[in-house]
C-alpha cells in the first residue's frame, strides 16, 4: 500500500459520491496519488493536466462493497458524510482516509489522535452540528398552506436537516431553500425531493403569516427576564450568522 | 383584551419557571400521522436575550389567583391586571408556532382560578384539544396543581409528557413563611403521586405494549434560591434526596429576583444570586453525570460553594491525593475527576488509547483542556513538559477569566499576596469577604 506515487495530474468528477468513489478505484488502480480532486461543480482554472472521470455505478458498487468489508460501516458512513462537508480538500482528504483504513481496518474509526482521521471526524462532525444548529433555527412562513424556510449554511445540510421536518409533520407540505449550494427541497404527499436551483425568491408575507410572527415576537420579547439580561451568553449560544433569517430578530 | 396582550401577561408571569425538552424520550410522527415529534436530546429553538433556552412556549393559562405566596407577582394581593386563555386559543397558537418551528411544544402552567380542580379541569381541556383535535404529538410539560383531585392529575399526565410540582423553597420553614397556602404536604403528596402512576405505567407497558403511558419524560421540580436562608449543603443534599426518593428527572434552581416589597423577602435592591444558582447546576451536573456524591461538593465544614472556583476544580486541588491520573490506564470514573476532562473527552480517551498510547499532543485532538488538565494528569508516566507546579499559577489556570476579575476585584491589590499564601488547602476561605460585589452572592 505504501508504492503510491504522487503525480502531477487532477481528477476531476461530478460531484457526486459515487463519482468521489470512481476516482479512489483510478487511484487505488493506478496506484497514484492526484495533485488535487475537484468537483465539476466548482470548477476551477487549473494548471495541471486534468483527468475526467466518468461516474460508473458498477466500479462504485465495488469500492462501496470493499470499504464495507475491509474497513468498516461506520467508516463508510464517515466518508459519505465527509463529501457535504465545506472542508477544504475533502476529496484529498477522504482518499487519504481511505489507504489507511485499508491498512488498519476497521480500528482506524477509533484512530481519534491521528491527524487525517482527526481533520476527517472534526470536519463530518461539523456538518452534523449545523444541520443540528437548523433542526433548531429554521424558521417556516405560511403561504396558504405551503410552509417555506431558507438557510444559508456552510456545510450541506439540507440532507440530514429536511427528513426530521418530514418526519416531524407528515401531513404537511414544505419548502427548505439553500443559497449557499444552490438547492431546494420538497417536501409533497409524503416524498422529499431535492432539486437544484439557480434562483430562489421567497414571497412576501401576508396578514395571517405576519399576525403570528409578530404574536412570536411577543412572546420572544415578553420571555426574558430583564434582570438577567446577558448578551454574552446569548450570543455563544446563537450566533449572529443564523439570526438575518429567524422571525426574532427581523 | 387582545390576543398580543394575553400573551404578554401570561407569558411574562411564567418567565420565571425553567423549561427543558431534554427527556431522554422520543416519538416520531409518520405512523400515526398528526403533527409533531419528540427528541431525545431536546431542541432549543432560541435564546432569549438573557441567555436562557427557548424550547417551549411557556405560558400560564391563568394568572389569576386565590392563593397568596408571598414571592410571587400573580399573588391575590396584587394589583396587576389578569386575564386568562381560552383553551382553543392556546391549543391553536401552540400548533401555529410549532409548525413555523419557533417552538419544541408546550409548557403550561397557571395560577388558582377558582379552585385546584377547576384549574386542572382547564389545563386538560387545553391539552385534550392539542392531542386529539390537532393529534399533536410533540412535546407538553404541565405543571400539576397543587391540592387538585388525584383523579385530575392522573388525566393531566396521560396527556402530558413531562410533569413539575415546584417545591418552591428549599425548606417548610421558609414555605410556611412566605407560602402560607401551600404546605409540605400539598407539594409531596402529588409528587408522590406522580412517582407510582409513573412506576405503575412503566410496569403496564411491560405487559401490554399499547397501554396510556403517564408522563414518559418524567418529572422535575424547582426551588427558589436566595429568598431565604439555606445552605447551599442543604440545597445539594435536598435534591440529592429528591433524585433518589422521588425518582425526578431534573431539580432546576431560579435564583430570586425581587419583584415585590415584603417585609419577609429580601429588599428590592437585592441582586439575584446568579453565580450561586449557576454553582448549584454545576454541582447538580457533577452528580447526574460525574457520579459525584453530594457530600463531596459540600459538607457541614464548607456549607456554601467558592464563589471563585468550579466545584469540580475545587475537589480537585482539594485531594491532591488522587492525582496525578495515569491518562493511559485510568478508570472512566477517575478521567472524570481531572479538571478540563469532561464527559466527551472522557469516552474519546477510552476509544483512542486501544488504538495507540497517548501523549499530551493527542489529548488536545480529544478535545481535553490541557491548560487546566496538564497539572493532574500523567501520559506514559511523564508530566507535561516544563510544567511549573506552584499552587498559585494551578489555582489562576483553573479559575476562568470572569472568576480572576472578580477574585482580583474582591481584595485590595495588597491582599493579592493572599493569593499565595491561602494555597493551603482548602483555598481562599470566602464568607468573610465583605464586597459588594460578593454579597450578591451570598443571599
Ligand atoms: S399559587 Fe402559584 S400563581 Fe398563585 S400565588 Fe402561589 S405561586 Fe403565585
Amino acid at each position: 500500500m505504501n508504492n503510491f506515487k504522487r503525480q502531477n495530474i487532477i481528477y476531476s468528477y461530478d460531484g457526486t459520491f459515487d463519482g468521489f468513489l470512481c476516482c479512489a478505484f483510478e487511484s487505488f488502480l493506478r496506484k497514484e496519488i492526484p495533485a488535487d480532486i475537484i468537483s465539476e461543480k466548482a470548477p476551477q482554472p487549473a494548471l495541471l493536466e486534468q483527468f475526467n472521470i466518468e461516474t460508473d455505478f458498477e466500479k462504485a458498487g465495488r469500492v462501496k462493497k470493499s470499504i464495507r468489508e475491509k474497513i468498516s460501516l461506520d467508516a463508510f458512513f464517515l466518508l459519505r458524510d465527509a463529501l457535504f462537508t465545506d472542508f477544504p480538500e475533502k476529496e484529498m482528504l477522504m482518499l487519504e482516509f481511505m489507504r489507511l483504513g485499508y491498512k488498519t481496518g476497521s480500528a482506524i474509526t477509533s484512530m481519534l489522535s491521528n491527524n487525517t482521521v482527526d481533520k476527517l471526524i472534526k470536519a463530518v462532525n461539523y456538518l452534523h452540528r449545523e444541520a443540528l444548529r437548523y433542526k433548531e433555527f429554521i424558521r417556516f412562513s405560511e403561504y396558504d398552506g405551503l410552509l417555506i424556510a431558507s438557510i444559508k449554511p456552510r456545510n450541506f445540510v439540507l440532507p440530514y436537516t429536511a427528513p426530521h421536518f418530514a418526519q416531524r409533520m407528515p401531513e404537511e407540505k414544505f419548502i427548505i431553500a439553500d443559497e449557499t449550494n444552490k438547492a431546494v427541497c420538497v417536501y409533497e404527499k409524503r416524498k422529499l425531493s431535492l432539486f437544484d436551483a439557480k434562483d430562489i425568491t421567497i414571497p412576501k408575507a401576508d396578514e395571517r403569516e405576519a399576525f403570528y410572527r409578530n404574536l412570536w415576537k411577543e412572546f420572544y420579547n415578553s420571555v426574558a427576564i430583564k434582570e438577567r439580561i446577558n448578551p454574552k451568553c446569548q450570543n455563544n449560544l446563537l450566533p449572529k450568522r443564523y439570526r438575518d433569517r429567524m422571525t426574532e430578530f427581523l | 383584551m387582545d390576543i398580543f396582550e394575553k400573551l404578554s401577561i401570561l407569558t411574562d408571569s411564567a418567565k420565571y419557571d425553567v423549561a427543558c425538552t431534554s427527556s431522554g424520550c422520543s416519538q416520531t410522527s409518520s405512523a400515526s400521522g398528526g403533527i409533531g415529534s419528540k427528541v431525545s436530546a431536546g431542541i432549543c429553538h432560541s435564546f432569549a436575550a438573557d441567555g436562557r433556552c427557548i424550547s417551549l412556549l411557556k405560558v400560564l393559562m391563568t394568572n389569576i389567583c386565590v392563593y397568596d405566596c408571598k414571592y410571587c407577582s400573580n399573588r391575590k394581593s396584587n394589583d396587576i391586571k389578569r386575564t386568562i386563555f381560552l383553551p382553543e386559543e392556546l391549543a391553536d397558537l401552540t400548533i401555529q408556532f410549532y409548525r413555523r418551528n419557533y417552538i419544541e411544544g408546550l409548557f403550561l402552567s397557571s395560577g388558582v382560578v377558582k379552585n385546584p380542580d377547576y384549574t386542572c379541569e382547564l389545563m386538560i381541556k387545553t391539552l385534550s384539544i392539542l392531542r386529539y383535535t390537532h393529534r399533536f404529538n410533540g412535546y407538553i410539560h404541565a405543571k400539576a396543581i397543587p391540592g387538585a383531585d388525584p383523579k385530575l392529575l392522573r388525566q393531566l399526565g396521560l396527556l402530558a409528557d413531562r410533569m413539575s410540582v415546584n417545591i418552591e423553597l428549599p425548606s417548610q420553614n421558609s414555605l410556611q413563611l412566605l407560602a402560607p397556602d401551600k404546605s409540605k404536604n400539598s407539594i409531596f403528596t402529588p409528587m408522590g403521586f406522580i412517582k407510582e402512576n409513573i412506576a405503575e405505567s412503566t410496569k403496564e407497558l411491560t405487559v401490554y405494549k399499547n397501554a396510556p403511558r403517564f408522563v414518559p419524560a418524567g418529572q422535575s421540580t424547582q426551588m427558589i434560591i436566595g429568598a431565604t436562608p439555606e445552605t447551599d449543603n442543604h440545597i445539594l443534599r435536598l435534591s440529592e434526596n429528591l433524585y433518589k426518593k422521588y425518582k425526578l428527572k431534573r431539580v432546576f434552581f431560579s435564583a430570586y429576583i425581587p419583584v415585590l416589597e415584603d417585609k419577609l423577602l429580601p429588599s428590592l435592591d437585592f441582586k439575584a444570586p446568579l453565580l450561586r444558582e449557576h454553582r448549584l447546576y454545576q454541582a447538580d451536573w457533577l452528580m447526574r453525570f460525574y457520579k459525584f456524591r453530594a457530600d463531596e461538593i459540600l459538607d457541614d465544614k464548607t456549607p456554601n460553594f467558592n464563589p471563585f472556583i468550579d466545584p469540580k476544580c475545587n475537589w480537585a486541588i482539594n485531594h491532591p491525593e488522587f492525582f496525578p491520573v495515569e491518562i493511559n490506564k485510568a478508570s472512566y470514573e477517575e478521567l472524570l475527576r481531572v479538571p478540563g476532562i469532561g464527559v466527551r473527552s472522557a469516552q474519546k480517551i477510552i476509544a483512542a488509547r486501544r488504538c495507540s498510547y497517548l501523549d499530551f499532543g493527542d489529548l488536545k485532538k480529544l478535545g481535553v483542556v490541557l491548560k487546566r488538565a496538564k497539572y493532574f494528569i500523567l501520559c506514559r508516566g511523564k508530566k507535561f513538559d516544563g510544567l511549573i507546579i506552584e499552587k498559585n499559577i494551578i489555582l489562576q489556570s483553573l479559575m476562568s477569566k470572569q472568576e480572576l476579575s472578580m477574585y482580583r476585584d474582591a481584595f485590595l491589590p495588597s491582599q493579592l499576596d493572599l493569593f499565595k499564601e491561602t494555597m493551603q488547602l482548602p483555598i481562599m476561605s470566602l464568607p468573610n469577604v465583605q464586597s459588594s460585589r460578593l454579597l450578591s452572592f451570598r443571599a
